[in-house]
């Protein structure tokens, strides 16, 4: 609609146009995105005449409030290739939505969106949208030996039914390149693969990756902040605008910085801080250690994705038997990986945490990458620890029922936000981290569950006191606080 | 190295490489212009394609205006829409891997260290950097059908341990004339940061004049571990890495080099905390380096002369391990020990 002319609109009569085309507009953007005084002005026209002409030409372009019906057939959901990540991204990777894969180096981002690139050719009866692929790469090549290995080892993917052929790339090193991507050459392309019948239509874009592109030379100043969420915001219009339009998935990658926690003692403010904040939107925080990285470009781009999804590499390495792993389609000796991953047996358990999403709620689950590509290790789906543990808080409105007396809620509140950032050092605590996979392995799993016992036992221990109200005085909760375990 | 097969690359360089800057001369850009460009490094079309006009626009001379009619000539040379994959996959497999001169190494690497991206190696002192970048400035000479890539190595030298002698041990183990080996190696001395960051200009002038395979930063970090110091310079020394690392990725990019750089090490004290953790090092240089470079190697000492190198980080490799060794006559195999 941006580009219809004013001088094509048949509700305007004759002369409302040509003093229009007087005043230099041209367009209905230009028109509607003037201010009506400067529009009589330039224009000559009455003032009340100009609302008169704007509520015209709105009321031609107002959409047709339409009925939910007509949204049923609405967004596709296709596998990303394996179940248990399927449900824990809520079914699958849904189109229509900016999905953002944020996670440090070799932690298995780019191995994602490839995995993502073969599954979306999958036809429909596997779980597919039976469409292509497109992956905007900003710095580094397309490993297309890496996908056919893939599609030769992933049980799903076979060369019949997906392939290098659904999937295009195209560089764009710098913002400008990208958002022209976006801007015309991507609609452009997304055009002609629906026009011809034969070709498998785009619905999936993979952007790889997008930090990429912001890492400034000079020093950060509040200019090329604004700048960066200037472009991070024009970038993210047209991002939601494909998506809309061509009904696209659309995966940004995403790098990490490292985080720093203020010094303890600090992070007590009652001011609403951003770095205080941060945490609950830049971090994933499901097991130790895992939130020592946050999501890079801030605040602006962190509201303009629909599903964050941070993956790490943990310290953790585990020997796999075979069961656990997801059996391998066809053994495949290969010349040029001389060791294939068999051999050596100790494999990286990485993690994946959901942080926020429109259409699952918080979630992580260990899983390792193997030739096939992603792979979860099965049965480790467990909540994160982000919303506070289910049994703390069916009792805390008990206690603070009980607890009208001395202390204001407001401190009550905090020890559940705090245990947040003093994770950390409870988890460094060797049985976590050690390479004795076996002894470790069920703990390492579900790292959360010691602090949840601790939380049990503790609300226990204060439900069975039946003179809670007599014990209770107003130094009671935090002294009685199960700081303990993390203090260490 | 011949000069018979000297004259052959030169030839094929014309044929598929780079497309030199003075081709937009024909597109009608002027001649003063384009000398501009190339004296601020941009000497290809393609490395002028890849500039934001903003740089371009810094550069004394070129006004708004003639930064965008350059670039839109550029891009006509250079074409930027979408390619299928599978063309992608057929330039891919033309790709040339130069040997390490170890066959565990090469078949870790999956054919040894590929061009157009950039590998890091890092470990502790004496794991063998040092070595293999000498090694491969040699092997980067052979022809392509013996593991090289037909091309001179660049050698950018910040720890001060560049050793020819060590070259021509490599030298006389493949048959080659020493003496031309040590000409097609051009090597330079950084003393600081900034100077480490101008060597590239430099070396992108010299890449586009004849045919270059590797480069080679021995050690990529080491300047930055003494130029900036402590939290306060942190954001400083990161982007002035960042920018050191995107240029380099754009010179294997444009030239098709394969860029080596070497990375040191730290102990990480919060990973000794448990008993079972070995004293897993490092490599410095934070996220930066390490969402730079595309493929990661940690070496590791191992018994006697052998080392053990694993793959950290890779688009395409598993992560799995494997053992070389460091002979006199530069990387080579554990068991070629007794020979």
């Amino acid at each position: 609609m941006d580009f219809h002319s004013l001088h094509s609109l048949s509700c305007l009569p004759n002369d409302q146009k040509s003093a229009l085309r007087h005043g230099h507009y041209t367009t209905v953007a230009d028109l509607l995105l003037a201010d009506p005084s400067e529009v009589a002005r330039k224009c000559k026209l009455q003032h009340a005449t100009v609302l008169q002409i704007l509520d015209t030409v709105c009321g031609q372009f107002a959409p047709n409030p339409r009925t939910l019906d007509s949204f049923v057939a609405g967004p596709e959901i296709f596998t990303s290739g394996d179940p248990a990540l399927d449900v824990t991204l809520g079914g699958g990777i849904r189109t229509g939505m900016v999905w953002e894969i944020v996670g440090e180096s070799a932690a298995g981002k780019s191995q994602l969106g490839f995995q993502m690139s073969l599954t979306v050719q999958l036809p429909r009866d596997l779980g597919g949208p039976e469409g292509s692929a497109c992956i905007l790469l900003t710095s580094k090549t397309l490993y297309t030996n890496r996908l056919l290995e893939m599609v030769d080892s992933h049980p799903l993917l076979s060369p019949d039914i997906c392939g290098l052929s659904d999937i295009h790339t195209t560089r764009t090193s710098t913002i400008l390149e990208l958002i022209r991507a976006l801007k015309t050459e991507l609609p452009h392309f997304c055009e002609q693969r629906i026009s011809l019948p034969e070709s498998k239509p785009v619905k999936l874009v993979v952007i790889d990756t997008l930090t990429e592109l912001f890492h400034v030379d000079g020093e950060t100043r509040a200019t090329s902040l604004w700048q960066r969420a200037k472009d991070l915001s024009e970038i993210s219009s047209h991002l939601h605008s494909l998506a809309h339009r061509y009904d696209i998935a659309i995966v940004v990658l995403n790098e990490v910085t490292d985080a720093f926690d203020p010094p303890v003692g600090e992070e007590n403010s009652d001011d609403l801080l951003y770095r205080n904040q941060a945490r609950f939107f830049n971090r994933a925080d499901s097991i130790p250690g895992e939130n020592k990285k946050e999501a890079a470009l801030g605040l602006v781009w962190a509201n303009q994705v629909n599903a964050r999804i941070m993956l790490t590499r943990t310290e953790r390495m585990r020997e796999l038997d075979d069961t656990e792993v997801r059996p391998s389609k066809r053994r495949r000796l290969d010349s040029n990986t001389g060791q294939p991953p068999s051999q050596t047996n100790r494999t990286r358990i990485r993690r994946l945490t959901v942080i926020f999403s429109n259409v699952a709620p918080p979630a992580s689950l260990d899983y390792i990458i193997t030739s096939q590509g992603i792979s979860v290790l099965q049965e480790d789906t467990i909540p994160t620890t982000q919303p506070p543990p289910a049994p703390p808080s069916a009792s805390i409105p008990q206690i603070r029922h009980l607890a009208a007396y001395a202390t204001p809620p407001s401190d009550e509140t905090i020890p559940s936000s705090q245990s947040q950032p003093l994770l950390p050092t409870f988890v460094d605590l060797p049985s976590d981290d050690g390479p004795q996979p076996h002894s470790e392995g069920p703990n390492g799993e579900n790292g959360p569950e010691p602090e949840e016992d601790e939380w049990d036992a503790y609300w226990k221990e204060v439900d069975s006191m039946d003179d809670l109200y007599a014990e209770l005085d107003s130094s009671a909760p935090s002294s009685s606080l199960p700081t303990n375990p993390f203090e260490d | 190295m011949s000069q018979q097969s000297q004259f052959e690359e030169e030839e094929e360089t014309q044929a598929s490489g780079p497309i030199l800057v003075n081709k937009l001369a024909e597109a009608g850009i002027n001649a003063q212009d384009i000398k501009k460009l190339a004296d601020s490094g941009l000497n290809t079309v393609e490395s002028v394609a890849y500039t934001p006009k903003k740089a371009l626009m810094q550069i004394k001379g070129i006004s708004e205006q003639k930064a965008e009619k350059i670039l839109a000539e550029a891009h006509k040379i250079v074409p930027l829409g979408f390619q299928s994959a599978t063309e992608v996959h057929a330039r891919r497999s033309e790709l040339v891997h130069i040997t390490t001169g170890s066959k565990n190494l090469d078949a870790l690497l999956g054919g040894g260290i590929e061009t157009g991206s950039i590998t890091e190696l890092f470990g502790e002192f004496r794991t063998g950097k040092s070595q293999i970048c000498h090694t491969l400035a040699v092997t980067c000479q052979l022809p392509v059908d013996m593991g090289g890539g037909e091309g001179k190595c660049l050698y950018i030298d910040t720890e001060g341990t560049f050793r020819p002698v060590r070259l021509l041990a490599v030298a006389e183990r493949l048959g080659l004339n020493g003496e031309e080996v040590l000409d097609n190696i051009a090597y330079a001395r950084a003393y600081n940061a900034d100077h480490q960051n101008f060597l590239l200009t430099t070396a992108s002038a010299l890449m586009s004049e004849s045919r270059f395979c590797l480069l080679i930063v021995d050690s990529a970090t080491n300047l930055y571990r003494t130029d900036f110091n402590g939290r306060g310079e942190l954001s400083a020394r990161q982007a002035h890495l960042g920018k050191f690392l995107r240029t380099l990725q754009r010179l294997a990019d444009e030239f098709g080099i394969a860029v080596v750089i070497t990375n040191q090490v730290m102990s990480n004290p919060d990973a000794s905390a448990g008993p079972y953790v070995a004293n897993e090092k490092k490599p410095i240089g934070g996220n930066i380096i390490a969402h730079a470079s595309t493929t990661r190697i940690q070496l590791k000492k191992g018994r006697a002369n052998t080392r053990q190198a694993k793959i950290y980080d890779s688009p395409c490799l598993p992560e799995s391990e494997t053992m070389f060794a460091i002979l006199q006559s530069g990387i080579g195999d554990p068991e070629e020990e007794g020979s």
